[in-house]
């Protein structure tokens, strides 16, 4: 169960260009990227609930969309199963109806399709709510109800649009082991949406990074967190992130400003630093570090007992660093304030 | 001496979160309070009273012609609803009509309103304004237009005139298509689309996705909306007037009547549709309430 696609829509405020998105056998992939880049009419095209403008996409053998022959499959018969970002289930039925829905609309038998649709309800632990109405169910529940739905009708390919978006803080970690655990036992193919880069790297195999209506990115969670190539995506991982021209001296940014590096490369190219391996000092730092720059602190997040401050430099930084260690050089906002960073701790890869 | 240190800037207690309003004083919030109380219970006072009126002297005991002075209760008048035979078939030849006319709009109404929420098209901004025209038009003009035109479609024909059953259900059905819609329409606002994508995703085609999601979520706007048709088309007297004929529907009779006697039956049956509507809209409420609660449980 192979998915195959390649999509170009074009909604005149808003198009995707030349996406293409592959998902194995078996894999999970994840379309990752900010609001409003595209990830959900990617998944829309692949349902055939959005025409596409060119491309084409492929589900094993069938051809399901095709704009060069003209073939289109309609989304009632891609047997695609799909769980959208609120659940989206029928207000007016039960959940056991709901479940029951997709085999019914398939030709199954009254009884047959409750009995399915119970063993469904069973597998996902919620089967105690068949005879409730949607509007009574937590998020978390709702969104069992959904996987369950989306699985009774036996899909050769699961969408996931941002399944985890709508549910509080609190329950989105159990849902999110719940949503991993069926998708490793769900044989065929998964397609997911997030704009959470935790809900990416938790349920997918892979990461295709989607912004502003392209590809920008594709890779394993880890590659994506190491190497990352857009701003974006370095926020996303909170590393900084600098693309620029490599040498023997280091990586040259745009702004004339050098990044030395301990390791050699040329041509374009990503350094990447961690905001951990950056440190801040009230006075020009003596010593070892390569790189070092004098800078204004624009503002500090507080996050736990650590703080991350974000430094306006001539190479623009952000550090990680203690509490203690903030309550000690006293910074604020405006704060002057010295940065080194070794040059082990640079990482290079080429663009 | 050392220097005095920069005391740090003490920190501003937060602002009382009680605040004190000076105006308005108290006495004159009870004051207020109390002048809105009475203000309302007149406003409810002004509707009701012509409504008790016609319920109490449903129950006169009246024995002049005209059914205006109270002579002392009686249960006569209820026992005996339908003694006036002219009546009671001006009463059902409009519920007849009224009915007819409701289905047919709900109908037209209801696909009207699905397609202008649901879809863009050309000319969707005509069709809404078309909608509202027979709302906005005086109901005399659209009397007299409409009786002109159904005696012109005869013409020159030996029979002068259309004017009849036929006519008036014609009639009511053109307003009350303008009532459905943009009721229904109204109701369809806030309705999620994307259900319909959910259906298909499901395996389900566009005739079951209709029949099994769209239409079920639609039947409490499409209800709301028969009520009301309904409830105009009984109640519709100049149009009606004008495109009658020979048929005397329950608003004409009541009208002829008041010329020359006013029968007690008359309060009795207008008791009876009031009853009966009071007696729709308290059950739908009550099954509104328990689907919430049942679904708050």
């Amino acid at each position: 169960m192979t998915l195959t696609a390649r999509l170009d829509v074009d909604l005149g405020r808003f198009a995707l260009r030349d996406v293409t998105i592959t998902v194995a056998d078996g894999e999970t992939v994840a379309l990752l990227g900010p609001n409003g880049a595209g990830k959900t009419t990617a998944l829309r095209a692949v349902m055939g609930l959005v025409d596409l403008d060119e491309g084409r996409v492929v589900l094993d053998d069938t051809v399901l969309d095709d704009r060069a022959d003209g073939t289109w499959v309609p989304p009632e018969q891609r047997r695609i199963g799909a769980v959208f970002q609120h659940g989206l289930l029928f207000p007016h039925l039960t959940v056991l109806e709901n479940v029951a829905f997709g085999p019914r609309s398939r030709g199954v038998g009254t009884k047959q399709a409750r009995q399915a649709a119970h063993c469904w309800l069973e597998e996902l632990d919620v089967a105690e709510l068949a005879r409730e109405r949607p509007r009574s169910l937590s998020g978390g529940q709702a969104q069992r109800v959904a996987l369950a739905r989306a699985l009774a009708t036996e899909p050769r390919l699961l969408v996931l649009d941002e399944p985890l978006t709508a549910l509080d803080a609190s329950t989105r970690p159990e849902v999110r082991r719940a949503l991993a655990k069926h998708l490793d036992a769900f044989d065929g193919s998964a397609l997911v949406v997030a704009h959470d880069p935790i809900e990416a790297m938790a349920l997918a195999d892979r990461i295709i990074v989607i912004e502003d209506g392209g590809v920008t990115q594709e890779g394993t969670p880890t590659e994506v967190r190491e190497q990352p190539k857009t701003r974006y995506v370095a926020d996303v991982a909170g590393v900084n992130l600098y693309r620029g021209e490599a040498s023997a001296n280091g990586l040259r940014l745009a702004n004339g400003e050098v990044i030395m590096s301990t390791e050699h490369l040329d041509g374009p190219a990503f350094a990447v630093v961690h905001p951990k391996a950056v440190a801040l000092h009230a006075n020009q730092p003596a010593g070892t570090p390569r790189n070092v720059w004098q800078g204004i602190v624009c503002h500090v997040d507080p996050e736990g007992d650590r703080s991350r401050v974000h430094v306006d430099a001539p190479v623009p930084i952000t550090a990680e660093i203690t509490a203690v260690a903030r309550a000690e050089l006293a910074l604020a906002e405006g704060s002057d304030v010295w940065v080194s960073v070794k040059a082990a701790e640079v990482t290079l890869f080429p663009a | 001496m050392t220097a005095v240190q920069d005391q740090p800037a003490t920190v501003d207690a937060p602002a009382s979160v009680e605040v004190q309003r000076a105006f308005p004083p108290p006495w004159l919030r009870r004051v207020g309070s109390w002048f809105l109380s009475l203000y309302a219970g007149l406003g409810l006072l002004y509707l009701f009273v012509p409504i008790a009126v016609i319920v109490a002297f449903s129950f006169n005991a009246e024995d002049s012609t005209y059914n205006i002075e109270w002579d002392g209760f009686t249960f006569d008048n209820w026992a005996d609803p339908f003694a006036e035979q002219g009546l009671v078939d001006a009463l059902v030849l409009s519920l007849k009509i009224a009915a007819i006319a409701t289905a047919a709009a709900v109908v037209l109404g209801g696909l009207v309103a699905l397609a202008l929420t649901r879809y863009r098209f050309q000319g969707s901004g005509f069709v809404n304004l078309f909608l509202v025209l027979p709302l906005t038009t005086p109901e005399i003009v659209l009397g007299a237009s409409l009786a002109s035109l159904f005696i012109a479609r005869t013409y020159p024909s030996p029979v002068p005139d259309s004017r009849g059953f036929d006519a008036v259900l014609i009639a009511h059905i053109m307003f009350c298509v303008s009532f459905v819609s943009l009721t229904v329409k109204a109701r369809l606002r806030g309705f999620d689309w994307t259900l319909e994508d959910a259906a298909m995703d499901l395996g389900a085609g566009p005739v079951r996705t209709f029949l099994k999601v769209t239409f079920p979520l639609m039947i409490p706007g499409i209800l709301a909306a028969a009520l009301l048709s309904f409830a105009l088309s009984l109640d519709d007297f100049i149009i009606t007037l004008f495109n009658a004929g020979d048929q005397t529907t329950f608003p004409i009779y009541i009208y002829g009547a008041a010329q020359r006697a006013i029968p007690p039956q008359i309060q009795v049956l207008s008791s009876m549709i009031l009853f009966a509507s009071v007696a729709i809209l308290v059950t739908g409420t009550l099954i509104g309430r328990r689907r919430e609660a049942a679904a708050t449980r």
